[in-house]
């Protein structure tokens, strides 16, 4: 009897963390617990239930980390700190000229804001700014998933004659429909290229080839790179609606979007040469949409779904003028230079601004202009 | 007489003061006696503190009272970072690595203990090459390669790269800003677009602003001293290149027309693929690909020629007699950006009959006979 007793001492443990192990529940979308080796934070994306897709240009991947910051908030706080430049350098310990702030998105639920930085030495740092404060999100024992870019040369391949590598930046990221979609451009050839892989990862990866006519050049552009796209409801179909260099505005229905394929968008606004686009979101007031759109050498401009709507033509012909504009019409807001851009909740959005004094401030607007 | 003796008794306090430190120091003989910088791939991407400065702190508190800041700054939070806790030492990891050039000060318990200076780089940057190597280019180039000895900062090219036409104007938006820029993974080599908007023909930008090179005129690239590599260092004079702009170039390099020399069978020596003009330095190395009659890869190094016009495959293995076949990626371009399928500057109202290709082969033959033959 005492043999027994002891026995089942000895194997209680065992029991029970059995019985605690089968209790731990399964990670969710196929994420495994580690570092990932991310080589650059280019281009950021949140997905669902708080997954941050991170796009790795030298890396030549997209990861998925689970940032475990999914209490949701429905109303944010507006955010607004000057010389945010300043402060996360002093975070990091270094001085503002040497970080270049790579891209700013709102996490959805939580309403924080996820902030990536290169350092002049090249490593990359995330930051999240939330209640107003800047602090570092690591990126160590984190669950995550990696999709490897297809058409980069494997590893093997690098040295084969003593040539470098051929990299794709990327120049976007989003997450829509269960894929994560980016738009990059080679380092050797001059080609873009558009690519949606399905998330969870897997093996399956769809590379999809887009073709638009860009009424500032009278020509059919197949290489130009999309600078930043967004998906959105036009009419209860969802497009994708992008944005290149020079500025015309694209879209094609989503169920084009096959993979292989080479689909034929239409532009429905030209919004001038000798700019780029730099981010796009999507607002609504109301029952009224608006497209919101940062540039480089222009305002930011508000465009109306309701004009992208019931403009039903495509604009194939030369704008009479350079610089001059066509198609949709937009409204341009008394903001220039602002560099990055996002949704806060509903009714803000926020700005990373440039101001003319050289200050790089962070700062919310609400509906008010919508 | 007694100002010497007092410098002296000066010397011999300073110089006891010294070994004390010293015997404090290394009194167990093994543990480090000052703050150190922990070195990788010419990063500063930690401090090592000697376990014996925080002696009477506990240790599970020893991460929460130990701060490391910026010279000058005065944040009640440290930097970024994490400790580990050695036998000896206690490491400190900053999320990104110390920058050169910056001080730091280490304290504890909110007193100073040392002032850590990370130097700047040893050496300074050099722009080693420019690619195409020559100064002659078409008016219609689209890419320029620079090559750096050490990576470069990144993000900020187009404030240290220039165009100068002959008065020594520097020619405004000549070149595509990309955010990202396009970087090798080393970051020592950037690729740099002119405005493909301004080199296609008819097309507004093109028709308005002109081309950003025109036929017979004579360019200065700047490469401005001041930008920074990785390690703080600054490039420390301006690197120029002479561009003459020559007849454009608006045709597809077409492999069938390209002169080969057949090495003889039994030895190394070198295939040379003589493409006819040149080529992107980049897009050569890496797209023609050798294929030994069991459709094999070949195994070998290939370089490319001053004026890459041509290539030379020198094999790991000596050639033997049979067919062999050079592969040729349809992705290759010439210096305008044409490639094996298209050119860069093709009118779409023009139906093209023939099918893009993956891949373009040329084969060949190595003979004893052939070869005796050519002699």
């Amino acid at each position: 009897m005492k043999k027994v007793f002891y026995s089942l001492l000895i194997a209680l443990p065992a029991i029970l963390l059995l019985a605690y192990m089968n209790h731990v529940p399964a990670s969710p979308y196929g994420l495994k617990t580690g570092t990932p080796d991310i080589k650059s934070i280019n281009a950021l994306a949140f997905g669902p239930d708080g997954i941050l897709f991170i796009g790795d240009s030298k890396g030549a991947a997209v990861f998925a980390v689970d940032t475990k910051d999914n209490s949701a908030v429905d109303k944010a706080t507006a955010v607004e700190i000057k010389n945010i430049d300043q402060k996360i350098a002093a975070v990091l310990g270094t001085e503002a000229k040497n970080i270049t702030v790579q891209d700013l998105k709102v996490n959805p639920i939580s309403k924080n804001i996820y902030c990536a930085v290169q350092s002049a030495d090249g490593t990359p740092a995330l930051l999240k700014i939330s209640n107003g404060n800047v602090q570092v999100v690591t990126l160590k024992d984190v669950a995550f998933s990696k999709a490897t870019i297809s058409n980069v040369p494997a590893e093997d391949a690098k040295n084969k004659w003593g040539g470098s590598l051929r990299t794709a930046a990327i120049e976007d990221l989003n997450f829509a429909d269960g894929k994560v979609m980016l738009s990059g451009l080679s380092n050797q050839e001059f080609a873009s290229t558009f690519r949606s892989i399905p998330f969870p990862f897997g093996n399956t990866q769809n590379a999809s080839s887009l073709e638009i006519y860009h009424a500032a050049h009278g020509k059919y552009e197949t290489e130009a790179p999309i600078e930043t796209f967004t998906v959105a409801n036009l009419q209860g179909k969802p497009f994708l609606i992008a944005s290149y260099t020079c500025t015309p505005l694209v879209i094609f229905p989503m169920d084009d979007l096959k993979p292989g394929t080479h689909v034929k968008g239409r532009t429905v606004g030209e919004f001038g040469a000798g700019n780029r686009p730099l981010d796009m979101i999507t607002m609504k007031k109301g029952e009224d949409q608006f497209l919101i759109i940062a540039n480089s050498d222009r305002p930011v401009m508000k465009v109306k779904f309701k004009d992208i709507e019931s403009y039903k033509e495509s604009l194939t012909t030369q704008v009479k003028e350079i610089f001059s504009t066509a198609g949709v019409p937009y409204i341009s807001f008394p903001m220039v230079n602002v560099i990055q851009l996002d949704k806060l909740d509903a009714s803000q959005f926020v700005l990373l601004q440039r101001e003319s004094n050289g200050d790089l401030n962070l700062h919310t607007q609400n509906d008010r202009l919508l | 007489m007694i100002r010497k003796n007092w410098n002296s008794l000066q010397r011999s306090c300073r110089l006891f003061l010294f070994s004390s430190l010293l015997l404090i120091g290394c009194r167990d003989g093994k543990s480090p006696k000052e703050i150190s910088i922990i070195w990788k791939d010419g990063k500063a991407i930690g401090l090592s503190i000697p376990r014996e400065f925080v002696r009477d702190i506990e240790e599970a508190s020893i991460p929460s009272r130990i701060k490391i800041r910026l010279a000058n700054h005065h944040e009640e939070s440290g930097i970024a970072g994490n400790f580990n806790l050695n036998s000896d030492s206690i490491a400190f990891t900053p999320v990104i690595p110390l920058t050169r050039g910056l001080t730091y000060t280490v304290s504890i318990e909110g007193k100073r203990l040392a002032t850590i200076p990370i130097p700047a780089g040893s050496n300074a940057p050099q722009v080693i090459a420019v690619y195409p190597n020559m100064d002659s280019v078409p008016e219609n180039i689209l890419k320029l390669y620079l090559s750096f000895s050490k990576p470069m900062v990144e993000g900020h090219s187009l404030e240290y790269i220039f165009l100068h036409d002959e008065k020594g104007d520097s020619l405004p938006k000549i070149f595509l800003d990309l955010k990202p820029e396009l970087w090798n993974e080393e970051g020592t080599m950037l690729t740099l677009w002119f405005d493909p908007g301004r080199i296609k023909r008819d097309l507004q930008p093109n028709k308005l602003l002109g081309p950003p090179l025109r036929q017979g005129r004579h360019y200065k690239l700047i490469v401005a001293q001041g930008w920074p590599d990785q390690e703080g260092r600054q490039l420390e004079a301006n690197f120029v290149k002479n561009i003459i702009a020559i007849q454009r170039d608006s045709a597809s390099p077409d492999p069938a027309t390209w002169n080969l020399s057949i090495p003889r069978p039994g030895t190394n020596e070198a295939l040379k693929v003589d493409c006819g003009e040149p080529m992107d330095y980049v897009l050569l190395q890496n797209c023609i690909h050798l294929i030994d009659h069991s459709g094999k890869v070949l195994k070998g190094t290939l370089s490319v020629s001053t004026d890459q016009r041509s290539c030379l495959f020198v094999p790991v293995q000596a050639w033997i007699s049979g067919e062999y076949t050079i592969r040729v990626e349809a992705r290759l371009e010439d210096l305008s950006g044409n490639n094996l399928n298209r050119p860069f500057d093709r009118d779409l109202d023009v139906k093209t009959t023939t099918k893009a290709q993956e891949m373009y082969e040329r084969k060949f033959i190595i003979t004893e006979k052939d070869f005796h033959a050519s002699q």
